[in-house]
């Protein structure tokens, strides 16, 4: 099953079609020049030493590898979070076929867990209008809560050459919505008052660079 | 695509010898001494020896090899050997092989059924078998005592068979569910084949009731591959009872030097039976036993009626009343209420079914007790089987079985079934007249003749063919349990004696429902095996998904089968014997021809894991051996299963098929590629509120419109379309729902034929964990938080986070719904 979703014209097409339309004639002007496709993806770290995303050096041109960084010294148990991007890129899907990678910071079993097929709290998937939403959590309240400090996990974004990006094309990225898993989301033996007051997610915000299509 | 084979071995018969009989050569009878005669010469012997050197031309490899465990000599002189096939010396798990050696010494081998290209990737186990016991164990979470001790056993599994998700039928809800308790989350492994272990575990106790549950742990990693209970049961039965149904039955009983009497057939059964034998009592015999509850231990008991009456008079054709007043004693003892149910020994410390040792509770048993009887007869005069296994080995059977709930004991129980474990059969009352008869299926005591017949018969199948209980294959062993149940009922209406099966009357269909008079009103059998559908959820014929239905109804297409090729299909469309896939209608062969045909294909061609297909082409085969190839039997054959949607017969164009693939198999942890197996390989996890696409295939014709519908069961207390419509081209809004465990049926229907469909299931998971009205995967976040430990009696605040009732199942199906509704692409 496929989910549907709109597709959006390239900048390139939208000129082609821009030329047909306007020019009647059926001659092609010979002499502009084809702009040059880009090749590859280039991104700028943000500044900062807040919540932010950050090139990894395994990403290849077609390929970029993006880490999620905390600040550190924050403890959290986890975190999810929604990158909107423009439809002509595409999220691509590690080995295990979600489109999240774990850093293996966050403790996903539970403590002692001897069973190798435990089901994770770890998932991901690209909704309608490109935008990709990931999450991993710890699910074990008895596990302790992880400097963010350092790489919680990674996301992949591939350069589709079917889109034929003109070279210098800025591809904004933005993280519209972002929560963590604080470290005191009570205990068992809180009453109902105290859980619900502390089992929530917190909102944070996450810094994004700048991606270019060159 | 009906073949479920994992990489068969291509030839299916190696003639061994150069003049051996052609396949479809009519063998004629042997006398009863011949077949003696031929049994001292050891046929087995020559087919394990034959068998090894096969191993080669088999392509299994050095290390592969055969163990038989079960022999059998038909009445034509063939003996049948079957042998489980080995790697190494430990079981394949399901693979088997068939030896035919015939009077004349030629050895024929059906390889069907064995697994090819067996490889293990590690040279010994990791983990040992007393770690595997302790992984079931603790996976089993028994509440009390175990019966006996597990048996573990090192096997070589094929991955395909590594489970998924299990359903039940909740009779409450009259809706196929979600059965959490058999359900496996864990993804097959990569390896065709890994190393195992089978444990088996018994606990039979007021806590836990009696269950058989097995499981196949991986070796190498610890991980429970597949997990079933290994009790075959027939849903509720209904009962017919002695002179209650039948007038006065002949009883074999047995009398003892103290002049007093037991329902004990001593002539039916020559060995001990070994689930008493392993308790220091040696009982030989068919013997026929009453339900209790040691109070000591609370564990459930059974003792016999030997040396209880001191007239060889059993019951008084009536069948116990339900004892208990609720207006008048509403809870006598806390929440134990059933206990009033019940009479307790003079010391306090044995309980029974109220009424079971009274002249109405005797009833039952004469009932059980003369339908095993002639089941035995039946098996013995027949087809000259001597008993369950072919080897004497003695039987019981326990009446007036107890159930424990939540709520308490139920001594009046909807229930009836084999029991592996104890080599016996054990036999509820019904809870027709109870207060809970509406929760139930409300059935009147579940010892009908057809019944016994059918519950033996699941013993005769384990020591035969031994069809894996689920998927195609557990319809067939059900399917197969009913069929000799209604020949076992037919031979009882004629003179219970004698070779041959007499029919019954020509046009009474009720000879024909499964336990006609065990149901709460005439309208209510188990099943129609004439037209299945009929109690509306059994299938008529073969369809793509009729593997992920209850074998209950996945029975439906051999039970037709076996209607159509004794009696006869209809040409009126009107007809309850009518078949849309046969519409010319068909000439029937009786029922002791068919039954004949039926019996040698399940004791001398069906495997484990054999399905429609598999049955119609050894069905084809055991009729072209009786009556000839080209006969006119054969050919009834190969018209009732085209009847029922499986192959064609002679001169038939080939049928539109509608299959449906694997619905968006990205990610899934259900594995693609394995074929069904009983548990739900194709049932896919979305999320509520999301647009997705169901996509089918149709072949042999041009006109591939199809028509989705998601028919349920009636009376769930659901409005009509509560699941949203699928559009003609398939898409299909989700709806909002909040009924995880409950299956959506989607079909798709041919319009080009409409008689053609295909079924799969959906399960939908509202993600909204953190109920801000968005669907993503920061919803797993709260999920995480209200994530607990089984037993840590964790109560979150936040019931929306639990999207499954809790624990790793949350875990499970949210991921799995979420990558399945949003795919990477």
């Amino acid at each position: 099953m496929r989910i549907r979703s709109l597709s959006i014209l390239s900048p390139v097409l939208a000129l082609a079609l821009g030329l047909a339309c306007g020019g009647g004639s059926n001659s092609t002007p010979a002499s502009t020049p084809t702009p040059a496709s880009a090749q590859a993806l280039a991104y700028t770290d943000p500044t900062g030493t807040g919540w932010r995303l950050v090139k990894d050096t395994s990403s290849t041109p077609t390929r970029l590898v993006l880490n999620l960084v905390g600040p550190s010294g924050l403890k959290t148990r986890g975190v999810g979070f929604n990158l909107q991007a423009p439809t002509f890129v595409k999220f691509g899907a590690f080995s295990s076929g979600l489109p999240i990678q774990d850093a293996g910071v966050y403790q996903l079993t539970t403590v002692g867990s001897t069973d190798p097929s435990e089901p994770l709290a770890i998932t991901g998937g690209v909704k309608k209008g490109n935008l990709l939403s990931v999450g991993i959590y710890q699910k074990d309240r008895d596990q302790a809560a992880q400097d963010s400090g350092a790489m919680l996990c990674q996301i992949a974004i591939l350069l589709d050459p079917a889109a034929k990006l003109t070279t210098g094309t800025t591809l904004p990225l933005s993280i519209i919505k972002a929560k963590v898993i604080p470290v005191d989301i009570g205990a068992v033996t809180d009453d109902q008052w105290t859980l619900d007051k502390k089992m929530r997610m917190a909102d944070i915000s996450v810094a994004v660079g700048t991606l270019t299509a060159n | 695509m009906l073949r479920t084979f994992m990489c068969p071995v291509p030839a299916l018969v190696f003639a061994l010898a150069a003049d051996a009989a052609p396949l479809g050569a009519v063998i004629p009878a042997l006398t009863p001494a011949q077949v003696a005669a031929l049994k001292t010469q050891q046929p087995a012997r020559a087919a394990q020896a034959q068998m090894q050197q096969l191993a080669s031309q088999l392509n299994l490899g050095p290390s592969a090899g055969f163990v038989p465990h079960q022999t059998v000599t038909n009445a034509q002189g063939r003996t049948v050997v079957r042998f489980h096939q080995t790697h190494k010396g430990h079981r394949v798990w399901a693979g088997e092989a068939i030896a035919h050696v015939e009077p004349d010494g030629h050895v024929k081998t059906l390889n069907q059924g064995l697994k090819a290209q067996v490889a293990l990737a590690t040279a010994s186990p990791r983990l040992s078998a007393d770690q595997a016991k302790a992984i079931a164990l603790k996976n089993l979470a028994p509440k009390g005592v175990m019966t006996q001790a597990p048996k573990v056993e090192e096997v070589v599994f094929p991955t395909k068979f590594t489970g998924g998700l299990a359903t039940r039928f909740d009779a409450a809800r009259k809706q196929v569910v979600l059965d959490k308790e058999l359900s496996t989350w864990v993804k097959a492994p990569s390896e065709a084949y890994v190393r195992a272990y089978e444990v088996r575990t018994l606990l039979a106790n007021k806590l836990d009731g009696h269950k058989e549950i097995s499981f196949i742990i991986d070796a190498e990693t610890g991980a429970i591959l597949r997990k079933w209970n290994a009790i075959q049961g027939d849903t509720p039965v209904q009962g017919t009872g002695s002179s209650y149904y039948r007038g006065q039955v002949p009883l074999s009983t047995s009398r003892a030097a103290d002049g007093t009497f037991s329902l004990v057939a001593q002539d039916r059964g020559s060995q001990p039976n070994p689930f008493v034998l392993a308790q220091g009592v040696n009982w030989t015999g068919l013997t026929t036993c009453y339900s209790g509850i040691d109070m000591n231990i609370g564990d459930f008991v059974f003792d016999s009626y030997k040396g209880y009456a001191n007239q060889n008079q059993w019951g008084s054709g009536q069948l116990m009343p339900f004892p208990y007043d609720f207006n008048y004693v509403p809870n006598p003892m806390g929440n134990w209420w059933g206990a009033m149910l019940l009479d307790w020994s003079p010391d306090g410390m044995l309980a029974t079914a109220q009424g079971a040792l009274g002249a109405d509770g005797l009833t039952t048993a004469v009932d059980a007790h003369y339908g095993l009887s002639t089941t035995w007869d039946f098996y013995k005069n027949v087809f000259n089987r001597n008993g369950i296994d072919d080897q004497g080995t003695s039987t019981f059977a326990i009446v007036h079985k107890i159930d424990f709930g939540a709520s308490g004991v139920a001594p009046m129980a909807d229930n009836a079934f084999w029991s592996p474990y104890y080599f016996g059969m054990v036999f509820g009352d019904g809870t027709y007249g109870t207060p809970w008869a509406n929760l139930m299926y409300g059935m009147k005591a579940i010892t009908e003749v057809d019944i016994t017949g059918h519950e033996l018969t699941h013993g005769v199948t384990e020591y035969s063919a031994a069809l894996i209980y689920a998927g195609q294959s557990g319809g067939l062993n059900e399917g197969n349990s009913d069929i000799f149940g209604k020949m076992v009922q037919a031979y009882a209406d004629g003179a219970a004696a004698g070779a041959t099966i007499p029919d019954f009357p020509s046009g009474d269909l009720t000879k024909w429902a499964v336990g006609y008079h065990s149901g709460p009103d005439a309208i209510s059998p188990l099943r129609f095996m004439y037209k299945p559908s009929l109690d509306g959820a059994s299938a008529d014929g073969w369809y793509d998904g009729i593997d992920l239905i209850d074998v209950h109804y996945s029975s439906g297409p051999l039970n037709r089968f076996f209607y159509f090729l004794t009696s006869g299909a209809s040409s009126n469309s009107t007809s309850p014997t009518y078949s849309p896939y046969y519409p010319a209608g068909m000439t029937g062969i009786g029922n002791d021809k068919a039954a004949r045909i039926w019996y040698k294909t399940l004791t001398e061609h069906l495997v484990p894991d054999s399905d429609l297909a598999g049955a119609r082409a050894a069905a084809i085969t055991s009729a072209g051996e009786l009556f000839g190839v080209g006969s006119a039997e054969e050919i009834a054959v190969m018209k009732a299963w085209s009847a029922v949607n499986v192959g064609l017969a002679p001169g038939q164009a080939p049928r539109v098929i509608v299959t449906f693939p694997v619905i968006n198999g990205e990610g899934s942890w259900l594995d693609a590629s394995a074929s069904p197996t009983g548990i739900l390989k194709k049932v896919q996890v979305f999320p509520t509120r999301t647009n997705v696409q169901i996509v089918a295939g149709v072949q042999n014709t041009t006109n591939k419109t199809l028509a989705f519908s998601t028919p349920r069961m009636a009376s769930n207390g659901l409005p009509p379309g509560a699941v949203g419509v699928i559009q003609a081209d398939g898409t299909w809004t989700t709806p909002n729902w909040n009924y995880y465990e409950e299956l959506i049926s989607v079909q798709a229907t041919s319009q080009a034929d409409p008689s053609q469909f295909a079924k799969t299931h959906a399960l939908l998971m509202n993600l909204d964990a953190d109920t801000d009205n968005e669907i993503d995967a920061i919803d797993l976040g709260s999920t995480a938080m209200s994530w607990y430990k089984p037993g840590a009696g964790f109560n979150t605040p936040n019931p929306a986070a639990r999207i499954a009732g809790g624990g790793d199942w949350d875990v499970v199906f949210f991921t799995e719904a979420f990558t399945n509704g949003f795919p990477v692409k």
